[in-house]
């Protein structure tokens, strides 16, 4: 007899604690009634106890509450305390709840026999952590760690000092989150911290890239961007975004600038050239750009960006006369071949401006950021596996199988690993070539904390707590290990590792540290205290000051060249800008019902991949939506369905990145096309970071068509609304 | 007519009344309500009546909550562990503590699923738990004093000053 | 715009600042996690059943490259003056006098689909199967939202059961509700703070006070005589050039 959903709900709301049997009566008359047998402390049945603890959807680090009913978590909202978010949250982080819930969620450790078959065989817990142990200490210096950016910090502290005891290679902090939003560049570029800018009194922000649904702080973003429009009558905020492809933040921005792709940066440069000449803002500002504008040509910029020179004027006379201009670099152009220099060239205009990125705040000792590896160094560890140097590979946070492109050779590499153990909860793409799966908890049911990637001119330390118990704690397998204490437990047998990691479970170790952390916004005399309110608040920060401090960025001049193409412009035609949708992130949201039935706020497109096309050459080319359409770049080539996007360059088709899962859950699998197979492994000039935006395509009709799931009605789209 | 025809028709006369008034029958006697509970021991009139424990201390939610609870194993205990720990309903009571089960109770007031009544409101309104719940304290096995159905509702709001504001659809149906 | 009223009725209303929305859909999940609203398949979107109480409406306006995009968050506007409500034949759907909300009471409903095919907004929509939350799924569910069965009607309820929470909170604690102690869950969870939410008939809540002599404030098709509770306030403009 099946429980139906609402016989679940009335009953706990009665406050029954676990299972709920109904009675086989035909009008299912009889509900049992089973009170907890040790109730929370808190727990009042019928009301919500709020949990503060960390996103763990995206790297941003999102302060999120969650509401727990009679010992589930039903409701995740953004924490209001948390001064990143301030109580808001994105599509992404409300929908973490599903991962908790996930059907296809591991219960216990599996193993299989051939990597790659799915042919998964449950093991005990205690067995899989002996197995683990005996594999990590045979293989010595031969470990190898993989870990995507959402790791928690005491992961990565406790990571670094296990290979550093076993004299193993430094671990990798990798995924296509740090990959799709240029981390490794944008840092490099801004002195090694993550530029992130105040927007809310600015009267002017110029855009290189989506920040609002994209990008490593889209909530952050957001409340500043509600500020910045909200602010006194006359004094609003203009927003020109410049991008090939119309992205939400496009959408919104008073002026999108259709920049021809690897352009961007160019037409930044030709803006601070204006300034620089025509003297605009005044004496100071003319001045500065003067010593840091490249010498450039602007009508020749301007006719390769494909604008007219007059419209490039008008705007750098806009941002130099702003009050409050500010530039925000990202999106494609740091992710081309000159994505460093692409980002610098857009910084010059801050400077020209007088501002700078938020200060990184100081780093408490003990505390340890998730600071993401470039992209050769991800490939120095692919390489030390194909050459046999790796013995025990194990892979957290991350799916590099699917994350990466063909070329990358990491999936290759793996059958030189004797073996590869992965942490996913869920069966990935990555733990589908794994000889052993240890399933983590969900970040609802886990320890540990995350420093904030943004640099808000304060360090945020955000906590991470279980709302509820773990929730798959079967008796086959034993009582369920945290990866933290799975590490713990394996440093015990290993001579190297016991000094460097000494406590007794990962909880010990973050009381630890909180406890050792100074007085933050609310204090705490003794470290008990200090830890309850650590959990209580959502984690430690110092009190907000009232202006954030700046940071200086020293500046030489940089004179830009577009980007070079890979693939050449008469085979493959079509630029191929690749985006990280709303709803699906990178790939992870995939998994969640939520992320996959909610439609894409520009396309309202759910449950697909899909190919955008300029109206123009769609019509040259024949294409109608929903047309599939075979994309093909010198890489690779995936097969989607064409949608038809006004507000796209006519060179340019744009792809969502997320789908095309092979793994990873029901919702995912075999859904869509994985954008990530068109892109080569190539490194920008630099040599240190992926270039993935400047790939050309062509594009085929296949002659099938499909009808799209779109929420919107294409058939009314001539009807406007006018406000 | 010939006799076995006769015969023949009966029985499937027989059969048919059996196939398809039987489940009726069935039904009328599966739904006649039977409130036994796990611990058929178990009085509310000797908890009340010999204890004189209030029904709060065990319902606590019905004060600040819209669900007024049913304690838990532990609170239970909380006395058990030393008040006639050695009777035999008692012993039960400790092998669910024992064994961390929880105890199915039997529900005895189930009300339609699209339906939210807060408790905390009732109370805090002035109303007494007997009101609704009858005289507990004299049931040893608790059987519905009323069928909370919405007319039952409905004769105790409509007689209220803002009765029209009470008896709207959308304050308890949503 | 904003009249007293004495008789302690409150009007629930809406802003949603057309200049601030991002298009972002954090409201569309928040409101999917809160209201137990079911995700529909990929062949039922096809089929043109799709439900999402609450939805970003995307308008383009011009053609490349002077191309715009326009979002419009659209929700159930509770109209004061439904054109759902006099179709129903069973009173499943009515208004409710008491805080402005056009009511759906499920266990009324039989489904005759009138309301939806006379709603303007086209913000209602209709079970055609019972939803599907696979195990352990349905662990998600609010305990506080019934969840809809097939053949039923359903649209956005202003979170009503936000709203009975924080009213039978105040009673017990003997109080009148504070504004913005009451918050939809799109509305909490809008990162750039484009939706509010309030009583318009206080007047000095931040709802009737923003409502004010505002220009900005428009209706949707408020020239159908609907009434709707919710104002749209016209993006802004500044120019450079």
């Amino acid at each position: 007899m099946k429980i139906s959903r609402r016989d679940f709900i009335k009953v706990s709301i009665a406050g029954a604690a676990s299972t709920v049997l109904v009675g086989c009566q035909p009008n299912q008359r009889y509900v049992e009634l089973e009170p907890y047998v040790v109730p929370p402390e808190e727990a009042v049945a019928g009301q919500a106890t709020w949990y503060a603890t960390t996103c763990g959807m995206t790297p941003a680090g999102n302060g999120i509450i969650v509401r727990v009913m009679n010992g589930r978590a039903v409701k995740i909202e953004g924490n209001p305390e948390h001064p990143l978010n301030r109580g808001k949250l994105d599509a992404l982080g409300q929908a973490g709840l599903q991962l908790l819930y996930h059907p296809d969620r591991l219960h216990g450790p599996v193993v299989q026999e051939t990597p790659g078959r799915r042919e998964f065989k449950p093991l005990h817990w205690n067995e899989a952590v002996n197995i683990l142990a005996e594999n990590v200490k045979r293989a010595g210096a031969g470990l190898a760690i993989w870990a995507g950016l959402t790791t928690s910090g005491h992961l990565v502290d406790l990571f670094k000092r296990f290979a550093k005891a076993t004299d193993a290679p430094a671990p990798v902090f990798y995924d296509l989150y740090a990959a799709l939003h240029s981390y490794d560049a944008l840092a490099s570029a801004c002195g090694g911290a993550l530029p992130t800018y105040d927007i809310r009194r600015a009267d002017l922000v110029f855009a290189f890239g989506d920040f609002l649904g994209s990008g490593p702080n889209p909530v952050y973003y957001g409340v500043q961007f509600g500020a910045f429009r909200g602010q006194a009558l006359g004094k609003r905020g203009y927003l020109a975004q410049f991008e090939p492809r119309m992205s939400i933040t496009g959408a919104v921005a008073d002026r999108w600038v259709p920049v021809k792709p690897g352009h961007e940066a160019l037409a930044a440069g030709a803006m601070a050239r204006i300034i620089a000449e025509e003297g605009f803002g005044g004496a100071e500002r003319a001045a500065r750009a003067g010593e840091l504008a490249p010498e450039v040509d602007v009508a020749a910029v301007a006719e390769a960006c494909d604008l007219e020179a007059e419209a490039l004027v008008k705007l750098a006379r806009a941002f130099a006369e702003a009050a409050n201009p500010v530039a925000i670099p990202g999106g494609a152009p740091a992710g081309a071949d000159n994505g460093v220099e692409a980002t610098k060239a857009v910084q010059i205009l801050n400077a020209i401006a007088g501002v700078g990125p938020l200060a990184p705040g100081v780093i408490p000792p003990g505390i340890t950021p998730t600071t993401p590896s470039t992209f050769a160094e991800a490939q120095a560890l692919i390489e030390k596996m194909q050459n046999g140097e790796v013995q025990t590979l194990l892979v957290y946070g991350a799916n590099p199988v699917y994350e990466l492109p063909e070329a990358a050779g990491f999936r290759q590499a793996l059958n030189k690993v004797e073996t590869v153990v992965s942490f996913s909860p869920i069966i990935d793409e990555t733990a589908a070539w794994a000889h052993m799966v240890l399933p983590e908890r969900t970040y609802l049911e886990g320890w540990g904390y995350r420093v904030v990637t943004a640099n808000t001119g304060r360090t945020i330390i955000s906590s991470r707590q279980p709302v509820v118990v773990p929730f798959y704690q079967d008796e086959a397998t034993g009582p369920a290990y945290s990866t933290g204490d799975v590490l713990l437990t394996i440093a015990r047998g290993i001579p190297d590792a016991i000094a460097a990691l000494p406590w007794t479970d990962e909880v010990a170790y973050l009381k630890q540290m909180v406890g050792a952390l100074p007085a933050g916004a609310y204090g705490g005399s003794d470290p008990d205290t200090r830890w309850a309110r650590y959990l209580q608040h959502g984690g430690w920060w110092p009190a907000e000051d009232a202006e954030p401090a700046a940071s200086i960025m020293e500046l030489a001049p940089v004179k830009v060249k577009a980007a070079a193409s890979q693939g050449e412009a008469n085979e493959y035609p079509l630029y191929l800008h690749v985006y990280t949708p709303v709803m699906l992130g990178d790939g992870r949201g995939a998994s969640l019902p939520w992320l996959q039935g909610s439609p894409d706020p520009m396309t309202t497109m759910t449950w697909r991949s899909w190919v955008e096309i300029n109206p123009q050459t769609a019509h040259n080319m024949g294409i109608k939506d929903g047309d599939i359409l075979k994309v093909t770049s010198p890489y690779g080539s995936i097969e989607a369905p064409a949608y038809v996007y006004p507000a796209i360059r006519p060179d340019t088709v744009a792809i969502p990145a997320g789908q095309g899962h092979l793994d990873s859950g029901r919702y995912a699998k075999n859904r869509g096309a994985n954008v990530i197979d068109l892109l080569g492994a190539t490194t920008d000039a630099t040599g240190e970071n992926l270039a993935w935006s400047n790939v050309r395509v062509k594009v085929e009709r296949t002659g099938e068509t499909i009808n799209l799931p779109i929420f919107e009605d294409k058939k009314g789209a001539q009807e406007h609304l006018h406000f | 007519m010939s006799r076995p025809t006769r015969v023949w028709i009966t029985v499937i006369g027989l059969v048919v009344l059996l196939v398809f008034i039987g489940p009726f029958i069935f039904g009328v006697l599966a739904s006649v309500p039977n409130y036994e509970q796990p611990i058929v021991e178990f009085s509310h009139k000797r908890h009340v009546q010999n204890a004189g424990i209030d029904c709060l201390y065990c319902h606590s939610g019905a004060t600040r909550s819209p669900v007024s609870g049913i304690p838990s194993v532990e609170k239970c205990m909380g006395c058990h562990e030393h008040v006639l720990s050695g009777e035999a309903p008692i012993v039960k009571l400790q092998e669910y503590w024992e064994n961390g089960e929880p105890i199915s109770w039997t529900r005895v007031y189930q009300l339609p699923r699209y339906v939210h009544y807060p408790h905390h409101v009732h109370v805090s309104a002035g109303l007494n738990c007997e009101t609704c719940h009858g005289n507990v304290g004299e049931m040893d096995i608790v059987t519905p004093a009323q069928i909370p159905n919405m007319g039952w509702c409905i004769r105790c709001h409509q007689g209220e000053e803002n009765a029209v504001e009470l008896m709207d659809c959308l304050n308890c149906h949503y | 715009m904003s009249e007293q009223d004495a008789s302690g009725k409150r009007r629930w209303t809406m802003i949603v600042d057309l200049d601030k929305c991002s298009g972002c859909g954090a409201c569309v999940v928040a409101c999917h996690a809160e209201n137990n609203v079911p995700i529909a398949a990929e062949d039922q979107v096809v089929a043109d059943r799709s439900q999402h109480w609450m939805r970003i409406e995307r308008y383009w306006e011009g053609e490349y490259p002077d191309v715009k995009a326009r979002f419009v968050p659209v929700l159930c506007q509770h109209c004061g003056e439904a054109p759902c409500e006099p179709v129903c034949p069973v009173y499943a759907t009515y208004h409710d006098e008491r805080g402005g909300l056009n009511a759906m009471i499920y266990a009324r409903c039989v489904g005759t689909r009138y309301c939806a095919n006379n709603c303007p907004y086209r913000v209602r929509f209709f079970n055609y199967f019972d939803p599907v939350f696979a195990e352990p799924l349905n662990n998600q569910l609010n305990p506080d939202v019934t969840v809809r069965s097939a053949g039923v009607m359903e649209k956005c309820t202003f979170c009503v059961q936000r709203i009975r929470r924080a009213e039978h909170t105040a009673k017990v604690e003997g109080r009148t509700l504070a504004d913005g102690e009451v918050l939809p869950a799109c509305v909490q969870a809008c990162p750039t703070g484009a939706l509010m939410f309030g009583d318009r008939y206080d007047a000095a809540s931040a709802v009737a006070k923003l409502l004010e002599h505002n220009g900005r404030a428009v209706r949707l098709l408020e020239t159908l005589g609907t009434d709707p509770s919710i104002y749209y306030l016209k993006g802004g403009t500044s120019h450079v050039d």
